[in-house]
Parts: C-alpha cells; structure tokens; sequence
C-alpha cells in the first residue's frame, strides 16, 4: 500500500481535482488506486460519478464500532471511492480524522500494490499523526500566487530541514503570468528535489469533467492537463512505489 | 490510307476526339468475323478474354488505337516465349523458396556470429572514454619486423607482371578476400580493406606508368599524359582520404570544473557586413541564452556595414556593437580590430545566421581547461535549409549533402592527426594562441584555414567536436553556393603557394599530409573536366589514350575501380554516398578549374567575395547560364556516343570492345552531366523564409481555457505547424485566437498565435508580432534548445553503392527531362515530336505480363 496525502496549502487549491485527476492517471497506468475523502464538503464522490444525494458515510459516528462494515464504491476494476458523506461535522477533529482512517483501512485492506490518495482540507493539521506512519507521502498542492507563496514560507519556517516525504505540486499553472514565472524560480531554489517536477496546467477541461461528473481520462483523454497528470502518476509510480 | 498515319499521342487532360462511326462499325464486324471463325465460348478463349487487360496492357487501352494489330502481334509472340510472372506460388517454387530462405538464414546466422566476434575483437580496440584515444603511435618491438617483411611483398604486389589469366586470378582472389572482409565490422576489417584497395589502386597505376603509353603518336601521348596525370591526381586524393579518415577520433565533451569561479570568460563575435537583421537577430538573442555566467560571457556584433539599425538592435539587446573606420581584409580584419577591443580569455565565433544552442560553451570549453596548448576547438557547420543541390534534386534530409562528409568524417579524421581546420564560424580560439600568431591571417580569402595552420605551426593543438551545437541558412542559389566554393578553392591554393604546408617548419607529417589533400581536393577541377572529355578522344579523335589491349584494360580497371567504391562506401557511408561526389564535383569543376589555376599561378590576384545569403530566387527559372557548360559537355558526350555507336556497328572489329569500354565510359559521364544539369534547374522558392522542421513537446491554449499538449513540427518566420493529439477533434471558429506553449528546461512560456487552418491533425498557426524580449525567449525555446540538431542526421542509411548508382542514374535521366522542359520554345515542336514518336515507339514493345493473384476462370 502507497499511502500519499494531498493537502492544498490553502483552500481552493484544487486538492479534490488533483486527487481525482491522479486516480484517472494511475488508472490508465494499471495502478489499483483507492481514494478517500478526508473533506467535509464531499465533493470527490461526485468526481467519480456518485449522485449527489448518496447517502453512504463512513464518518457518521463519532466512535467506529469494530462491527460495522464500511464500503467503498468500485468506480471500475481496481478504482475505488470512499466518499466522506453528508452530516453535521461538529466533532471532526485531527484525532477523530485519524482513527477513522485507520478504522477504514483495517476493514478495506488495500493489496499491497495500491495507491491510497487521501483528500484532505487544507485546515486539518493531521501532519503529525500521519508522520508516524512510515509509509506515507505529502503531495502538499500550490498555486503559484503570493498568498501560497506566504503560506509555503511558513510551512519551511515550522519544518526545518525538509522530510523526504515531503513534495509540492504546482496546480493551474499559467505561463504568461511574469508572476507565476518568478515564484517558480524561488520555489525551486527553495524546494530543489522537492518540488514534483510536472507541473498540472491550468485548464477547462478540468472543471468541465466535474461538471459531467466524470474523471478527467474519460471526460477529455487528450486535454493538457490529462498529459500532466499522467506524467504526475508517472513520477508517483517511480518516487512513491519504488523509492 | 488516313487510317494509316498515327495521330499525336493526346495529352492527358486535353478534349478527346469524337469517336468516329466507321471503326465501331468495323469493329462489329470484326467481331461477328472473330465469333464465325474461333471457338470463343470455350475455356481457354473465355479465360484469355478475362485476362487481356493483364495479358496486353499496351493494346487494351480505351479505344483502339491504328497501330494496335501489330502491338498485338509482337505482344502474342512474346507471350509464347515468356512465362508470365505469376504471384501465386507453385509448388516445387515453394520448395526451392524454402530451400533459398533456409540457406540465407544459415548465411545469416553464420554472420552474426562472425560479426559477433570481430565486434569483441574490434571492442577491445575501441575505447568510450571521453578521452579519445589515438592509436599507439610508436611501433612496437613485434610490429617493426612486420613492416620489414610486409612492405617488399606489397611492392612486389604492385609491380610484379602477369599474364592477363594470372592477373584476372589474382584480382578475382583480391575481390573475394575484400568480400568477405567487409562482412565484418570494426575498424581492423576496415583497415585491411584499405590496405587491398591501396594495393590494387596502386598495381593498376604501376601498370599504367610502365606499359600505357604510346610513346611513338603525339596524339597519343599528350592525351594519354594529361588522362594519366588526372588519374595520378585522383590516386593521390584516394590514397591520403584514406590516411585522413583512417580512425575517426569521436572526440566527446570533457566535463567543466564544479567550481563556475574557475570556468574562463568568453567572447562572442558575431560579424557582419551586409546581411539582414532579420537573419542576424534570432543568432544574438540565441548567443544571450547561451548557459555560461553572466559575468564571464560578453557578446559582440562586429558591424562591418556601421549600420545604425544594427546600433539601435544591440543597445536594446544588451550587446557589445563594434565598428571600424576602414574595412581592410575582410572579415579577418574585422576580427582582429574587434580583438583588440575585448578582453575575453577565449573567442568564439558565429557567423551572424549560425544560431548557437544553450549548450554550445559548456560543451566545448572543458577541453581548453583540460590541455592548455588546445588552440583552436571547432564544431559541425549544421544547416536548416537545403543547400541548391538538395533543393534542386529535392533529397533534403534524405541524402546526405556535400557538408556531410567533411564534417561527418573529414574533420573527425584530422582529430586523429591533430589537423583539425577552424572553419570561420561554431568555434572557439583561445586569446593567447592568436596574439601568438599575430591575430587572424589576412594574406588569404579563406583566413580561418591560415589561420590554424599557423597555430599548428606554432604548436596550438586543435580539436573537433563533432555535435551539432549551431545552425544556420545553406547558401540560397546555386550561383552563390558556387560563388562561395570558388571563394575557399582560391583561397585553399592560395594558402598552397603562400605558406605551404609540406614544407616549412613546426608542422608533423600527418599534419602537413590533412593540410595538403585539403587543398589538393579544392584542385579537381581540371581533372574531371578531363575525366569528362577523355573517352571522346578515342572516340571522336581516334587517340589510343591507354595504349593496351581492352581485355587488359578490364582486367586492370575494374578491380581498381570496385575496389575503392567498396572501401569508401565502407569509411564515408553514411556521410557520402557512392558516386554522388562525382555530381558535386562536376558542377563544381567548371568553375573552379579556372580560378584554382589562376591562384596557383598568380596567388596575388582576386578579390573577396561575400556568401550571400537569405535572398530569394524570382521565378520557377532554369539557370541557363550555370548550364551552359554542362549542356556542351553533354553534347560531346553524346555526339562521342552516336559516333561511337556507329563505329561498334561498321568500324574495324579488332575495335569493338575498347569502343565498348569507351561507350560504357562515355554513358556514365552522360548520367553525371545530367545529374548536374538537374542542379541547375532551379526550383522557385514559394516561402520567403525557410521552413525548419523542429519536433519539438508543446501545448496549445485556446481562449475557451482548453488547453492541449502537441508536437511543434516546424517553424518558418512567423508561421508554425502543430501536429494535435491523435483522436482529437478541434475546429477553429473564424479567427482563432490561441497561444502556444513552449518549453526550455523547467521554465515554460507562451507565445499568442492565430489558428489558421487544421488538416488532418496538423494545426496551422500564425505567430503574432514579438517583442525583443519574446522573441528572444521563442528563439531559445526552439533553435538554441541543446537538442534541436542532435538527431538530426539519424534518417541517413548506410550506403549500398548499387541502388546508390540507381539513384544518380534516376537523378541524371530528371535533369535531361527537365532540360527539355525548359528548352526554348522554338525547340518544343521537335521537342514534342521527339517525346511523341519515342512514346509510340516504345508502345510496340513487348511486355512481361503480371498475372494477379486471385484467378477467374480455369488455365489451360
């Protein structure tokens, strides 16, 4: 099991689009994935063509009974969704966000080849909790405007040096912005390594397969950003799989 | 009778004539005549009915035609003495078929291992360091007695007489050892070919020294002297291309020291006289994105046209601009006045259209910190456009050109020997050894090879990289591409005469020796203009030029001949193939006969000339003048071959076969002079700008936010096409508005375009108008990528000489068609009428049928 935790720096960063567009990728691979969403909104199920008022959720109880069976939906063979559901979100802290994980994982038992991808929001601060676990990547997601840019210092600030686990991705990248253009060459400076080395481009295609409800490899095999996401599962397959 | 006399054959396209009534009512009768008298509805009749179109191609056309009852005729006795050729296999075929492949397989297998095992031998011979390795000069205890022992046998090879059955034996053995040498591969196989081509070279100009000569006709003589001096030229260039080429150095890259503080700083020169800013912009916004710190790298536009367009481009690029007061020799001299100016350790050199790639320093400078005596390195001129003879023969990029070879193996070979030439452009001069030799020499029009020869004679060494890492415009016409060549002839004898390389000091023999075939190749006009002309003074003249029976002859001629076609296809393959340097050469020789005479006696006299490059040639225009020598040549030739016809048939028998030599000589110079007339026909240029094909990883972005990954297939000023992913289907609305993204390294960037039209995938666009700055970031994204030329030479085959010799043959008969297309038009009656009866000629002949595969019908 490959365990990679996506988090957007701040919200808005496109974190369910990256892990919905990364499972079409490793799908196309011939990668299982399982993806799992760790985010309130429960927008990734409709990514993957659930209807909207599913009402599955495996986070409804505070406490997961040992009993109770959690079921994620095989999308096709070897890619499956756990969607987070819809219910008031009062007692859902970094705790509560971790043994629920551990819960689902212990009832799906993933193969060992798979690639779990967890969305998770941008304000639950699971880093320490999921650290401890050896196996698991960040793909901490960026868009290159100064607000990111801020946030990424503090995030370098707090963790000195970089984990190895640790890499950033640049989502919706314009290249005519001049800005865009200077804050990559910062980040590289910064990052080095760690910076994934495919970019996602901005493109329409994206939102337009939410708006069908459909993942992006089957809603516009040939867009740009298709291209970039197969490259990124590539990377994935090379980096996380066989480090 | 009207029926009788054949109309013109009608041009496809023009109004057929109305058929008339009378043949159909003929034909009817013919018809119920054929039914009365065969038995048409039988097997047979009914199976060659179905099968006539196949059976008699040339009778079965649309409508009879007048002549058709003897096309018949001859096609049905043709029929009865040739097979058809049948696809489908027959049985006992099947067995011999299989029996064949079986035993090409074993040949095959039997090979490989062969080749397996000369390649373990020959691995051990070669080594990949990025040091290259030249072979042992000094002779070993063991390798000293062989040479003792090995010379006087090749001199007796050469020299001694035989009777012509022993000769014939000794070259059929000769031919059979080199056969199944060249089996081989590695460099030792090649050697040992060399070694057989030298001996049977050298044999056969022994023989023609001792016993070819008519010493009692001054007829004889003088043309038998001046063919054999030709051919002691030819020998000469033969003999020191092999000593040149004998062990391609493959010199790779030597890595720069981690530490940028001790990387040395750079100059770039960039001279200019009278080109354009338009083909001198994209090689200075290249030359600024060169990969070498900011502040060890400076670049130069050395302005000898003191134009203030050129002023304003350099302030706005950041650039150094120098000018001079006067314009003394040339470019030389404009070199060594911007060196006085600059300070840089080290000058590179382009010339103002050759685009340099990112990497072309940190490719190059690591052997000038690795050996400080390393005085001059120089890489490949590369071109993105045809030259005149690929344009005009419309082989660009399939063939390869007449740069190839030199820059492929020529300058590679004279690594090994420590020869290599600076080529005034795509090199790198270190400051010291110039101040040394007083700057570039200026005595010569061709002042960069002066100027290493006297760094080697001052000790410089010198080195070739053979990577393309620049790229620049080919000559534009024909005129100018001879122009140019007439430029470096003179000026290569100049340097003969001036400062000859054999003699003189400072210099090591295999240097003096690269030196001199350099210039003795620049001398080879005269020789095959006589190469040219020679059989037609046997023909024509009736002169025994080689004075020897034909048999001997043959015996002497053809292994020479093969034998040396097989070791160069061998060494030069896949940077010349066979025979085509004989077209190169013909155009050339004309032209440069009279000015490499002049220089090599009066080296004083002539002026420089600057290439002229980048102009456009007006309309679709056969260059009569550039032909004129060509069509003269072509004339005698034939004239030679008519007379020659008519002396095999009634001249005197004891003859015939030296006619027959003479006539098969006398062809092949036909074939060449038509290659050269396909030359000069030359083709109108429809784009101003050339189109260089680029393949290169893109994305588009239309305004709607879609965006899509590409390839960028080419790019002519301004214009680009873009191959979309396969499956997609994109239309553009009226005026797409779209831009193009392009990367260099990590960074990306993107460029605003017009769609213009999609077909079949490929994308047309229109670039908009670019800023300095944008402009400057397209070129480095495209022409100076470090990677844009590295594959560029891949698609060329290794030689096979034969369907080489097939090639020139095809391209020799185009340039007489196309002569004849445009020949004056009070010639095109008889042009026509000529074209027209040959067609109807030839129409009579028989032809071998192909039957089809599937069958209707059963075969008696």
């Amino acid at each position: 099991m490959h365990l990679i935790a996506v988090q957007g720096l701040r919200g808005g960063c496109g974190t369910t689009s990256i892990v919905a567009g990364l499972t079409s990728a490793l799908a196309i691979l011939h990668q299982p994935v399982l993806a799992i969403d760790l985010c309130p909104s429960n927008i990734l199920s409709l990514h993957f063509g659930l209807p909207f008022d599913e009402p599955a959720d495996w986070t409804a109880r505070d406490l997961p009974s040992p009993a109770r069976k959690i079921v994620a939906f095989r999308q096709r063979e070897r890619v499956s969704v756990l969607p987070f559901g819809r219910h008031p979100t009062q007692g859902y802290d970094p705790q509560c966000a971790v043994d629920l994980l551990e819960h689902a994982l212990r009832q799906l038992t993933p193969s060992s080849g798979t690639f779990v991808l967890l969305n998770i929001p941008p304000h639950l601060n699971l880093l320490s909790r999921l650290d401890q676990r050896p196996d698991i990547h960040w793909l901490h997601v960026l868009e290159a405007d100064p607000a990111c840019h801020i946030l990424l210092n503090y995030q370098l600030y707090d963790n000195q040096p970089l984990p190895r686990n640790h890499h950033w991705l640049i989502n919706r990248l314009q290249p005519s912005r001049k800005l865009s253009h200077d804050l990559l060459e910062l980040w590289r400076l910064a990052l080095g390594q760690l910076l994934v080395p495919c970019v996602i481009h901005e493109d329409e295609a994206v939102r337009e397969a939410l708006a069908r409800k459909q993942l992006l490899g089957e809603s516009a095999p040939h867009c740009l950003a298709m291209r970039d996401f197969l490259a990124l599962a590539n990377w994935c397959v090379n980096t996380v799989a066989s480090p | 009778m009207n029926q009788r006399i054949q109309p013109p054959p009608v041009p496809p396209g023009a109004a057929k004539p109305a058929p008339a009534r009378q043949p159909t009512l003929l034909m009817a009768l013919v018809r119920v005549l054929c039914w009365t008298l065969f038995t048409l509805e039988s097997a047979s009749w009914r199976w060659l009915l179905a099968h006539r179109r196949q059976l008699y191609p040339q009778a079965c056309g649309s409508r009879l035609r007048p002549g058709d009852p003897l096309r018949v005729v001859l096609q049905s006795l043709w029929l009865v003495l040739v097979k058809p050729l049948d696809r489908r296999p027959q049985k006992l075929t099947r067995l011999a078929n299989s029996c064949l492949t079986a035993s090409s397989r074993c040949r095959q297998l039997l090979g490989r291992s062969w080749q397996r095992l000369a390649a373990r031998n020959s691995s051990r011979q070669i080594s990949t360091q990025p040091l290259p390795e030249r072979p042992a000069g000094t002779a070993t205890w063991l390798q000293l007695p062989m040479l003792l022992v090995a010379l006087p046998v090749l001199a007796l090879c050469i020299t001694q007489p035989l009777e012509p059955y022993q000769q014939a034996l000794f070259a059929s053995l000769l031919w059979l050892i080199a056969l199944g040498v060249a089996r081989f591969s590695g460099r030792r196989a090649t050697l040992i070919l060399i070694v057989l081509s030298i001996l049977v070279s050298s044999r056969y100009f022994w023989w023609r020294y001792s016993s070819t000569l008519n010493w009692d006709d001054p007829l004889d003589l003088s043309c038998g002297l001046l063919l054999l001096a030709a051919e002691s030229y030819s020998w000469l260039v033969l003999i020191l291309g092999y000593m040149q080429s004998i062990w391609p150095l493959d010199r790779q890259p030597c890595p720069l020291p981690r530490d940028m503080a001790n990387w040395p700083s750079v100059d770039i020169y960039i001279p200019t006289y009278n080109e354009d800013l338009s083909v001198v912009r994209p090689t200075v916004l290249a030359a600024l994105g060169i990969d070498w710190p900011q502040s060890k790298l400076s670049i130069w536009i050395l302005d000898d046209g003191k134009r203030d367009e050129f002023r304003r481009f350099a302030a706005e690029a950041g650039v150094g601009y120098l000018t001079r007061p006067d314009n003394r020799h040339a470019k030389a001299g404009n070199l060594n006045t911007a060196m006085g100016k600059t300070s840089g350790e080290f000058i590179a050199i382009f010339d103002c259209d050759h685009i340099p790639t990112r990497s072309f320093l940190q490719l190059t400078m690591g052997w000038f910190l690795r050996s400080p005596r390393l005085g001059v390195l120089q890489t490949p001129h590369h071109f993105l456009s045809a030259d005149p003879f690929e344009r005009n023969l419309d082989n660009f990029r399939r063939t390869p050109n007449e740069n190839t070879l030199f820059y492929g193996l020529t300058q590679n070979g004279n690594d090994l020997w420590d020869a290599t030439f600076f080529c005034g452009s795509c090199a790198i001069l270190r400051r010291a050894a110039l101040e040394s030799i007083g700057g570039f020499a200026v005595e010569t029009v061709t002042e960069d090879a002066h100027t290493s020869l006297r760094l080697h004679r001052h000790g410089w060494t010198s080195a070739y990289i053979r990577i393309p890492q620049a790229a620049g415009l080919a000559t534009e016409s024909l005129s100018a591409h001879i122009g140019q060549r007439i430029r470096w002839a003179r000026g290569m004898v100049q340097i003969f005469r001036l400062d000859n390389p054999l003699s003189g000091q400072g210099l090591s023999l295999g240097q003096r020796l690269c030196y001199f075939n350099a210039m003795l190749h620049f001398l080879s006009g005269v020789p095959r203009l006589i190469y040219l002309t020679a059989p037609l003074a046997f023909l024509l003249l009736h002169a025994y030029i080689i004075y020897a029976p034909a048999l001997l002859i043959l015996l002497f001629v053809v292994p020479h001949i093969v034998h040396s076609t097989l070791t160069n296809s061998r060494i030069q393959g896949r940077y010349r193939h066979s025979f085509w340097s004989e077209i190169y050469e013909t155009v050339l020789s004309w032209y440069i006969a009279r000015p490499t005479s002049v220089a090599l006696i009066n080296p004083r006299k002539g002026t420089f000339n600057v290439t002229a490059k980048g102009g456009l040639i007006a309309d679709d225009l056969f260059d009569w003048k550039m032909a004129k020598p060509f069509l003269i040549l072509a004339a005698l030739n034939l004239s030679g071959l008519l007379f020659g016809l008519y002396r095999l048939l009634w001249g005197a028998s004891d003859e015939r076969m030296t006619v027959l030599i003479s006539l098969c000589w006398v062809l092949y110079n036909l074939i060449v002079l038509g290659g050269a007339l396909a030359v000069a026909a030359e083709v109108r240029q429809i784009r101003r700008a050339h189109r260089v094909d680029l393949h290169l990883d893109a994305g588009i972005r239309l305004p709607s936010g879609h965006a899509y990954p590409c390839t960028l297939l080419n790019y002519s000023d301004g214009g680009v096409s873009i191959q979309l992913p396969r499956g997609l289907n994109l239309t553009l609305p009226e005026v797409a508005r779209l831009s193009l993204l392009l990367r260099r390294g990590h960074e990306e960037f993107e460029f605003p375009a017009r769609g213009r039209s999609i077909t079949q995938g490929i994308l047309g666009a229109e670039l908009e108008p670019m800023d300095l700055r944008r402009h400057g970031r397209f070129v480095q994204c495209t022409f100076a990528r470090a990677d844009t030329w590295a594959r560029w030479h891949d698609g060329f085959a290794q030689d096979h000489p034969l369907s080489s010799l097939h090639g020139i043959v095809r391209v020799g008969l185009s340039g007489y068609r196309q002569t004849l297309l445009y020949a004056p038009d009070c010639l095109q009656p008889l042009i026509d009428f000529a074209r027209g009866s040959a067609q109807w000629l030839s129409s009579f002949v028989p032809v071998t049928p192909v039957l089809g595969t599937v069958q209707t019908g059963s075969r008696p």
